[in-house]
């Protein structure tokens, strides 16, 4: 009988934290004041436990075996995987997991239709390392980390991402202590091509439009219009990261967003948006 | 009977039919060897010391393994690698920190996967 006391959604490129000051002056600022205002917002909700959803960049699932969502399960996660500290620039840290919410999400996500593997242990890489690295640095907050496929076709679609958010808001309602505040935020996006001809660019224009579109808050326009084939033109492989967006969008319906900023950051080949529901 | 006969149509996925993720063959071993060298300090290692070695364990086919040695990531998605995992291959081979527009993997990247197309 807990309660979902925010909803959140940001960009997790490594650049963010791995290569920092190759960004341009003004940008930098502008990247972490937005950064700074969600954390206000976070640390204001006071959440008990932090669900994080965000890809899996197959770290921890080969292209031949992704599920749609995956949970880890873990007392205790440790992040960054040991290759990626170096490329983060973030040293290794340990975070408290919620394994009593953790199962309920596999539990109750299964009895709902979702494709939803249990895991002993998930490596994190940029997914959650660098939103935990900003937003809550000190690592005190519990958090269960959601991962999914955004990466490996056929991916879970936009609809589905959105039902799955609904279902998530109904096992945070319905399944958890009412002492439970419980946070949501989805990280991954905005475009971006990793590996491919539009590895340097940004997108700046469908950026701009995709935060349009939830600040507009019609969560029937966004299922229309922000297809799989409109994320795979503004950066294939990349932009479609923003899936977990759309969970986070499914769990708090209608209801305009907060863009609370955004950048299109060449330097590190992403375009970096952070917006606020609650 | 037509396939579109069969069942009732709109069950499997849509994802997209062209562009770059079109591509990816999860059946190509490039992709395997990619995925597990990273969890491995000397496997890592052993990509720059013992390449060849390295692509006979993971049984990589000729064509992948003439790529890998021609640095010709390109080449690598057109057979089939994951080309998230091939930005990786990059740095497994060039260097992971400091990855950015000019460090050495990404302008090998920038070689083989903008100019050429």
């Amino acid at each position: 009988m807990g309660e979902l006391v925010g909803v959140y959604a940001a960009s997790h490129a490594p650049g963010l934290t791995g290569w920092f000051d190759d960004a341009e002056p003004g940008q930098r600022e502008r990247v972490l004041a937005s950064y700074r205002a969600l954390r206000e917002r976070l640390e204001r909700a006071r959440p008990t436990v932090l669900v994080m959803i965000a890809n899996d960049h197959l770290l921890n699932f080969p292209v031949d075996n992704v599920p749609d969502f995956a949970v880890s399960l873990a007392a205790v996660h440790e992040g960054p995987e040991p290759w990626f500290e170096a490329w983060l620039n973030v040293p290794p840290y340990r975070v408290p997991g919620h394994p009593q919410l953790a199962r309920a999400i596999v539990r109750e996500g299964t009895r709902a239709g979702i494709q939803i593997r249990p895991m002993d242990r998930l490596r994190f890489d940029d997914n959650f390392s660098v939103p935990l690295t900003l937003l809550t640095p000190a690592m005190q907050v519990p958090m269960v980390p959601i991962t999914m496929n955004t990466i490996m076709p056929p991916r879970p679609e936009p609809e589905l991402c959105y039902e799955v958010g609904g279902v998530l808001r109904h096992i945070i309602e319905r399944h958890t202590p009412p002492t439970e505040r419980v946070a949501l935020l989805a990280t991954g996006g905005l475009s971006h091509e990793p590996g491919g001809p539009k590895y340097f660019a940004v997108d700046e224009r469908w950026d701009r439009w995709f935060l349009e579109l939830l600040a507009e808050g019609s969560p029937e326009r966004v299922l229309r219009e922000v297809t799989l084939e409109s994320m795979e033109r503004a950066g294939a492989g990349g932009t479609s990261e923003v899936l977990a967006w759309l969970v986070a969008l499914g769990a708090v319906g209608r209801r305009p967003a907060e863009v609370l900023g955004y950048e299109p950051v060449v330097a590190w080949r992403c375009g970096m948006g952070v917006v606020a529901w609650t | 009977m037509a396939a579109s006969q069969v069942g009732r149509g709109s069950y499997l996925r849509r994802d997209v039919q062209d562009g770059l993720l079109a591509k990816v063959d999860k059946t190509a071993r490039i992709n395997r060897l990619i995925f597990e060298v990273r969890f491995d300090p000397r496997q890592i290692e052993r990509l720059r010391t013992d390449l060849e070695a390295v692509m006979a364990e993971y049984e990589l086919t000729d064509a992948e393994r003439a790529c890998v040695r021609a640095r010709d990531f390109k080449g690598l998605i057109e057979l089939g690698a994951h080309p998230y995992l091939i930005s990786q291959l990059s740095r497994l081979l060039y260097g992971t920190a400091n990855n950015r527009n000019s460090s050495l993997a990404a302008e090998m990247l920038r070689r083989s996967v903008v100019a050429s197309s």
